[in-house]
């Protein structure tokens, strides 16, 4: 236990010297190999993880969902689905609080990354509620907190982690968070328009016509079809998760060309943007394993499973420490990396402790969402300070506290109610 | 050069990526249109994004994208001279890292290539085919550290307004 826990502070001191996090996990995965089982074994090991950890088809999918969602980005029809939720309820008291919630909805549905979300729907939508007269501090909250559910609603990248460590099946994963996802957004958009009656912000965009109503919804049908063709297709078993990934990729690159909204330097941008990401989440991954297989090697996992027993905690008890863990660390480190280090930690205790696996996704991936907004370091806070550079962090910190409260009492919520989360994987066909 | 090496690099992992998009479509057409599904678009999309994360990786370090915790370096960027110091010293232990990868995997793939090693799926590739990209990659990274950490140096030795 103490050797893994010297290699866990090994990992944080060389991810505090300004080694990125991916190679210090290697860095201190390989530094452990060495020092316990010897150099050679090192050098023998070294080649197979480096394979061996990304040789997987539902890590495949990570990349293919990123670029989709940066051809929808870059072909603009992100901006085409926003005019839609624009021109339905701009125009209502607290319209653009809503549109916020929904469009954060809908947007975390094609890009499995809330990031991605936050930034694009920020972009959208800041300048506007500034202009209007929004309180900046709700503003940023009200952002930052509603891109997180770009994890939550599939395809979710964390779910695609979750599902590759654990081989638990990521279309079920993927279907599991479409209830809560849903539950979530009302819950931002129930407290979006409660601060927003309460602070009388009654102004609304010019109201437009059914006929044009009408018209952007027809516009925007082939941008908004990517959704139903990636959940049908995963809930009918048409697809795997990892085949809608690449189907969505040649469905939006089509929309792009037949609509002629994707010009070759915003294509080649697009590619660009998406193998950035795609390497950083991969690279931790790499990361991961080499420390994970010092970790395993040091049989810390079945170490805390013989803690648990013998100290008979419950389920309950498990559930709250894990949650104080990912708080604390979400304090600290991105939440990609919180979850390559401990799922393959916490998952023999889940199944020791009998919780179902694919509620527990759902649980962590709500865990890291929390970490996503948690000061001082949660990503999507910078977020909205690299989009809106006037902002202040301690704006975005104050306005941010209600959504950090909302999500803990929706925990509360799966944690009663956990077939929010079980009931559509147990009724979909395949997997 | 340096640069347009890196973007080059960096935009042929892009495409890599769209290939195997592309290559995941091709798939599923053939499976449910043509009812004759390939067997081997699985295992070549796998190579693809091993090529792909592993050829990428110096382009995204380049550009500042791999995750880092910044508040310590972040403090530190106020003194100039420890500052480079320090990331030099980040620098030169990824650096022994990609190194030992380097050195490791090219081992490994000398040996899978002369016993004529296979992966284990259903179309037999050879080994080495995924072990090249990761070498690739490694070699890609370790130059670019490496003219980073020359860089600093050499600015280490600058003398500025302020020293």
């Amino acid at each position: 236990m103490n050797e893994t826990l010297l290699l866990f502070a090994l990992f944080l001191v060389l991810a505090l010297l300004g080694v990125p996090v991916a190679f210090a996990l290697s860095l201190a995965g390989s530094i452990g190999i060495c020092a316990l089982l010897g150099f050679g074994k090192l050098v023998a090991t070294l080649p197979y993880i480096f394979y061996g950890s990304l040789n997987s088809f539902t890590l495949i999918a990570i990349p293919l969902y990123v670029l989709m969602g940066n051809i929808i980005i870059r072909g603009k029809l992100s901006e085409e689905m926003y005019a839609v939720f624009n021109g339905l309820f701009g125009h209502l008291p607290g319209g653009l609080a809503i549109i916020t919630c929904l469009f954060c909805g809908v947007f975390a549905a094609i890009s499995g990354s809330s990031v991605a979300t936050a930034a694009t729907v920020g972009m959208l939508v800041l300048p506007e509620m500034i202009r209007l007269g929004y309180e900046r501090k709700f503003v940023y909250g009200l952002i930052a907190g509603s891109g997180t559910l770009g994890i939550l609603i599939p395809p979710s990248l964390n779910f695609l982690l979750y599902g590759a460590l654990t081989e638990v099946s990521v279309g079920k994963l993927f279907i599991a968070g479409i209830i809560p996802g849903i539950v979530l957004c009302s819950m931002f958009l129930a407290y979006g328009l409660i601060f927003s009656f309460a602070k009388k912000y009654r102004f609304g965009g010019e109201q437009i016509g059914w006929k044009d109503k009408l018209v952007l919804l027809k516009r925007s049908f082939w941008s908004f079809f990517v959704i139903p063709l990636i959940f049908i297709g995963i809930y009918k078993g048409i697809f795997t998760p990892t085949e809608a990934a690449g189907m969505g990729v040649v469905y939006a690159l089509f929309v792009c060309l037949i609509k002629k909204t994707l010009p070759l330097s915003e294509f080649s941008r697009a590619i660009l943007d998406s193998l950035k990401t795609s390497c950083m989440i991969l690279m931790i991954v790499v990361g991961a394993a080499i420390f994970g297989y010092i970790v395993t090697v040091l049989q810390f996992p079945q170490q805390i499973v013989k803690l648990i027993v013998e100290h008979n905690v419950t389920q309950f008890q498990f559930l709250l420490y894990t949650f104080l863990l990912i708080l604390f660390l979400g304090c600290f480190v991105e939440c990609v990396t919180i979850m390559v280090l401990l799922t393959p930690i916490l998952y023999p205790i889940i199944l020791n402790l009998r919780i179902d696996p694919i509620w527990f996704g759902v649980f962590l991936t709500v865990n890291m969402e929390l970490a996503l907004i948690t000061p001082p370091v949660g990503l999507n806070l910078f977020v909205i300070q690299s989009i809106s550079p006037e902002s202040k962090l301690e704006d975005i910190y104050r306005g941010i506290w209600p959504f950090i409260l909302i999500m803990i009492g929706f925990l509360a919520i799966l944690y009663f109610y956990p077939e929010m989360a079980t009931y559509l994987p147990a009724k979909m066909k395949g997997g | 050069m340096g640069r347009g090496l890196f973007y080059g690099t960096g935009l042929a992992s892009g495409i890599l990526i769209l290939s195997t998009g592309l290559l995941t479509f091709y798939d599923v057409l053939m499976r449910y249109v043509l009812n004759s599904p390939s067997l081997w678009a699985g295992d070549v999309s796998k190579f693809l994004v091993i090529y792909a994360a592993y050829l990428g990786s110096a382009y995204t370090m380049r550009e500042g994208k791999h995750v880092k915790l910044e508040f310590f370096t972040n403090w530190l960027s106020k003194y100039r001279t420890p500052s480079l110091i320090l990331q030099s010293v980040s620098d030169l232990m990824v650096l022994a890292l990609w190194g030992l990868a380097v050195y490791s995997t090219g081992k490994e793939a000398v040996n899978a290539y002369r016993l004529s090693e296979v992966v284990q799926s259903y179309v037999r590739f050879p080994l080495v085919i995924p072990l090249l990209g990761i070498i690739g990659g490694g070699v890609l990274l370790f130059f670019y550290l490496l003219g980073e950490i020359a860089r600093r140096t050499v600015r280490l030795f600058e003398k500025t307004d302020g020293d």
